[in-house]
């Protein structure tokens, strides 16, 4: 596969790093939620997934099917998992923004000393 | 339940999204929606919907679309090709056949099609083609019902005065005999000299080279010729004012055309004015204006001409007019003085064996490719093993299929150009050689692209995925489909071939028929248009009496030549209270003698005799039964007299058939000439007609030193009477080739095919002591049933069709049960052979291969 094919967007990663955080529990409006709440901002059923029918072609993500509840109109949900391979991605776009950022000089960002603090 | 979102949208979603993923996206819009009814039911529904719309998104669907655009993109064409290459040498016969076959239909399917265009496509360059009509008269009495192409010359006047809406009327008549052109010193005879009317340009879209529509032929010393013409007469054509002598007459060129298209009913090669405003009958053409329609006239014009037609009505004759249409014209039924006629039965039948040629030819293809198929299918399904998808094998097929058809158009393309001019004059039959129709290019381009692409996905239907490590066709061992269709084409052989046969049969007998007269070794020349006179052509006579080889020769008067238009006169007859209608002709002693007809009662014309013209008459046999007399001897003396004519019966002769066996022979009259303006020379069987030709030229140019000296075969000039069935012989004899190679090979194709699909049975047999014959019977089983009925189905519709066409001719062949049975044996032997060259294949295969084959 192509490099391209393999990159990860933003909100590919925020969907990526939120699938890890709820751990067992991430399912659709599992996602939806905890986005919401943590980036402020309305997240719309159709970006999600598409995103997350991405990461899965793109093996980031892998996925089961769970039960079915009563409140779904009994209809199972699709719970998300971070593959091994997600999990690699994931912490090489940390490292490298870790570099980048610490490649900064200290005369070029103010806010850098806030910020570790 | 009242709580649950809304229908329209949920169907929606169920439409638009994946299987894959549709259950869980559709139970957290549900899940969603359940939350937010508790707050309001209204915003729950309104935003359910629009999380559907905004969860419809096609580009979700990108990675599928990349996935396809990616395989076409990234496909190895070169490589592909090149295993097509490969896959088109492994079968060196085969495959030839194959595109060999399907080319040989497109060629003939192409030739149809240009023939159709070309024969529908007459008349159709006039621009005012919806408003010219043809005048025809349609002429009965008690005696005669014909048809005639002409109409009377008063109608023009009757036609721009009385009736409204008429624009222009033009009158055209050819010149009867051969006109003697002279220009400069140069001697022409010219057949196809018309006389018009000034108006001529203004109705036909002749495109004017040189001089102007509204002066061309105003004065009566003015010629209009044809681009041809001008090129022979002057080498170029801006030869306007330039003179030429038409019969001792002095012409000045006032226009020039562009040589009509062979497409026009209607051809000449010179036109002048009419030489006086009286004209008897003649071609007639109507210009009707923009307003007037033809039907306001067809109702109103019997009454209008009644007045008019009164000479007529008082001899018992009524004539009535017909309005044709120009572009109707060439498939309106033949007249009398008219041009060669289309068919348009004839056109559509071709039009319709030219579909079924196609048709038939793509299935024998697809037969012999599907049989090819099962030999690849193992690469074929290692190729999916190994990961091939959908698209990249559909694209292999396509590959193939886009070579096979790629050289058979080629090929046939190629085939077109070289045999054109050959065919052309092979069949006599004219080709459309306008501009090409681009509409039917891109007809062709579109069959082609279709042709490749079905035939592609047909063979990807046939290949059925592998379900383990084994690889399979679909298959199914009746065939039904393709029997019957082998049965059709065998059908459509037998058809064409008993066609050509009775076709070429009838001919022969009409060829063959004792025609009465002997047409061999007899030269004709015109002497009308030379300086003849009474006295040299006694001259000429005696010196053409000279040359050894020459035995007889005989002088006749126009339209006296056998297979000439003949013509008919008002005769009154001793004891008939009536004048007679008969068909005369003007000859003179030596007639004859010159065409070896017998004489069965009195004697033949007398030099010798004064007043021999306007005092005898000889008769044939037919002429004595029609009156009813009883013995030829009883003719004899009997009294008649008509236009210059106050005499008996001298004589009856033998019936022969002055024209064609097309129709019974006619009563005929013969009037003695001592000065007929055509010669006929007998000659010597066994002398060298080079040397009679050049004898006879010489003493030619003795007598007419003016004169360019021509000359005609009497056999070839009577055989043109056999000339529309000469060429549809020509055309159903090619046709039926074609067909029954096609038939043949579609028989090969399919044994091909039976033979892979059972080889494991045949292997089987084998072992158990089955030889080639019992493997023939075997197959041969299958094929005599459809076979037979095949034949049996077509044979009552081809007895009728032929009794009916047959039934056109007094003179016919009988149909033979016999040979229905000899063709359909034939058809049999044909395909028992191909069958049989298959079974001795399947017998002498390895057994060891084929029981471990699949």
């Amino acid at each position: 596969m192509t490099t391209k094919g393999k990159y990860i967007g933003e909100f590919e990663e925020m969907v990526l790093l939120t699938v890890g955080i709820l751990e067992n529990e991430a399912y659709g409006i599992s996602i939806k939620h905890k986005l919401e709440e943590s980036t402020h901002r309305s997240v719309s059923m159709g970006a999600l997934h598409s995103a997350l029918h991405r990461l899965e072609e793109k093996q980031y993500l892998t996925s089961r099917l769970g039960d079915a509840t009563k409140v779904r109109g009994g209809k199972r949900k699709r719970f998300y998992k971070v593959s091994l391979l997600g999990q690699q991605a994931v912490s090489d776009l940390m490292k490298q923004r870790q570099k980048l950022w610490e490649a900064i000089p200290a005369t070029s960002f103010s806010i850098r000393w806030n910020f570790e603090s | 339940m009242a709580n649950q979102p809304p229908k329209l949208f949920d169907k929606l979603l169920s439409w638009y999204c994946r299987q894959i993923e549709f259950e869980d996206i559709q139970g957290d819009l549900y899940e969603v929606y359940f939350q937010r009814l508790a707050a309001s039911r209204w915003k729950a529904n309104w935003l359910f919907a629009l999380d559907v719309l905004t969860l419809f998104n096609p580009f979700s669907n990108r990675r599928n679309r990349s996935n396809w655009l990616h395989e076409l993109y990234h496909f190895n064409y070169k490589n592909q090709l090149t295993i097509a290459i490969r896959n088109l040498k492994k079968h060196p016969v085969v495959n030839p056949i194959k595109i060999v076959g399907l080319s040989a239909a497109i060629v003939a399917f192409l030739y149809i099609h240009d023939y159709i265009r070309f024969q529908n496509s007459y008349d159709h360059f006039h621009e005012k083609k919806d408003r010219i009509f043809r005048v025809t008269t349609a002429i009965s009495s008690a005696e005669l019902e014909e048809e005639a192409a002409w109409a009377n010359g008063f109608l023009k006047d009757l036609l721009l005065e009385v009736s409204h809406g008429v624009e222009h009327v033009i009158r055209l008549k050819r010149m009867e005999q051969a006109a003697q052109v002279k220009v400069l010193d140069q001697q022409f005879r010219e057949n196809n000299l018309f006389f018009s009317d000034p108006e001529l340009l203004e109705v036909m879209s002749y495109e004017l080279i040189e001089g102007t529509v509204s002066t061309v032929l105003t004065q009566p010393n003015s010629v209009l010729l044809t681009n041809q013409t001008a090129i022979k007469y002057f080498g170029k054509t801006d030869v306007l004012g330039k003179s030429i002598d038409i019969n001792n007459q002095t012409f000045q060129v006032t226009g020039v055309i562009r040589d009509i298209p062979k497409n026009s009913d209607l051809q000449f090669d010179l036109v002048i004015p009419f030489p006086s405003e009286n004209i008897d009958w003649a071609l007639t053409y109507l210009l009707l204006n923009n307003k007037a329609s033809i039907e306001n006239l067809r109702s109103g014009f019997p009454d209008l001409v009644a007045g008019y037609l009164e000479d007529y009505t008082n001899q018992g004759i009524n004539l009535s007019y017909q309005f044709e249409n120009i572009v109707d014209v060439h498939f309106s039924t033949p007249k009398s003085f008219d041009s060669p006629k289309g068919n348009k039965t004839q056109v559509i039948l071709f039009q319709l064996i030219g579909y079924i040629i196609l048709f038939i030819s793509l299935v024998n293809y697809i037969n012999l490719d599907t049989s090819q198929l099962v030999q690849k299918a193992r690469g074929l399904g290692i190729r999916k093993i190994i990961g091939a998808s959908k698209t990249h094998l559909f694209l292999q097929f396509s590959v193939h299929a886009f070579l096979s058809f790629g050289i058979a158009a080629l090929l046939s393309f190629i085939l077109i150009s070289v045999t054109r001019a050959g065919m052309r004059h092979y069949t006599n039959f004219l080709f459309f050689d306008g501009p090409p129709s681009y509409k039917f290019q891109g007809y062709l381009l579109i069959v082609f692209i279709f042709l490749v692409l079905s035939s592609a996905f047909y063979a990807m239907t046939r290949f059925r995925q592998p379900q383990s490590m084994a690889v399979s066709i679909v298959r199914n061992h009746k065939f039904l489909l393709r029997k019957g269709l082998i049965g059709i084409q065998f059908a459509l052989s037998f058809a064409l071939i008993l066609a050509t046969i009775v076709i070429a049969r009838q001919i022969e007998l009409m060829h063959n028929q004792a025609l009465g007269f002997n047409s061999h070794e007899v030269l004709c020349m015109e002497l009308s248009g030379t300086s003849a006179s009474k006295t040299n052509t006694d001259g000429l006579k005696q010196d053409l009496h000279r040359i050894s080889a020459i035995q007889s020769v005989s002088f006749v008067g126009g339209n006296s030549i056998p297979g000439a238009h003949i013509d008919i006169d008002e005769y009154f007859i001793e004891q008939m209270e009536s004048p007679k209608v008969v068909q005369n002709i003007v000859v003179d002693e030596n007639f004859l003698s010159v065409l070896e007809i017998s004489l069965t009662a009195g004697r033949f014309f007398s030099a010798a005799l004064t007043n021999e013209s306007q005092s005898s008459v000889v008769v044939n046999e037919a002429f004595v039964k029609e009156l009813g007399w009883e013995t030829a001897e009883s003719a004899l003396g009997k009294k008649i007299s008509g236009y210059g004519l106050q005499g008996e019966i001298v004589g009856v002769i033998q019936d022969f058939y002055f024209h064609s066996p097309h129709q019974l022979i006619q009563p005929l009259i013969l009037e003695y000439t001592g000065h007929g303006s055509f010669a006929m020379l007998k000659f010597d069987a066994t002398s060298n007609l080079t040397d009679v030709m050049d004898q006879t030229a010489s003493v030619w140019k003795n007598h007419f030193p003016d004169s360019p000296f021509e000359y005609s075969l009497l056999k070839l000039d009577y055989d043109q009477q056999f000339k529309q069935e000469t060429a549809a012989m020509k055309v159903v004899g090619t046709i039926s080739v074609l067909v029954i190679a096609l038939a043949l090979l579609g028989m090969y194709a399919i044994m091909l095919m039976i033979g892979h699909f059972r080889t494991k049975e045949m292997g089987i047999r084998k072992v158990n002591g089955a030889d080639s014959l019992d493997i023939f019977k075997l197959f041969s089983k299958e094929f005599i049933g459809v076979l037979s009925i095949a034949l049996a189905t077509v044979t009552p519709f081809l007895w009728i069709g032929f009794e009916r066409w047959l039934s056109n001719y007094p003179l016919r062949v009988m149909l033979q049960p016999g040979l229905f049975m000899l063709v359909a044996t034939a058809i049999c032997l044909a395909v028992f052979g191909i069958i049989y060259v298959q079974a001795r294949r399947s017998n002498k295969a390895n057994t060891v291969d084929t029981l471990k084959y699949e």
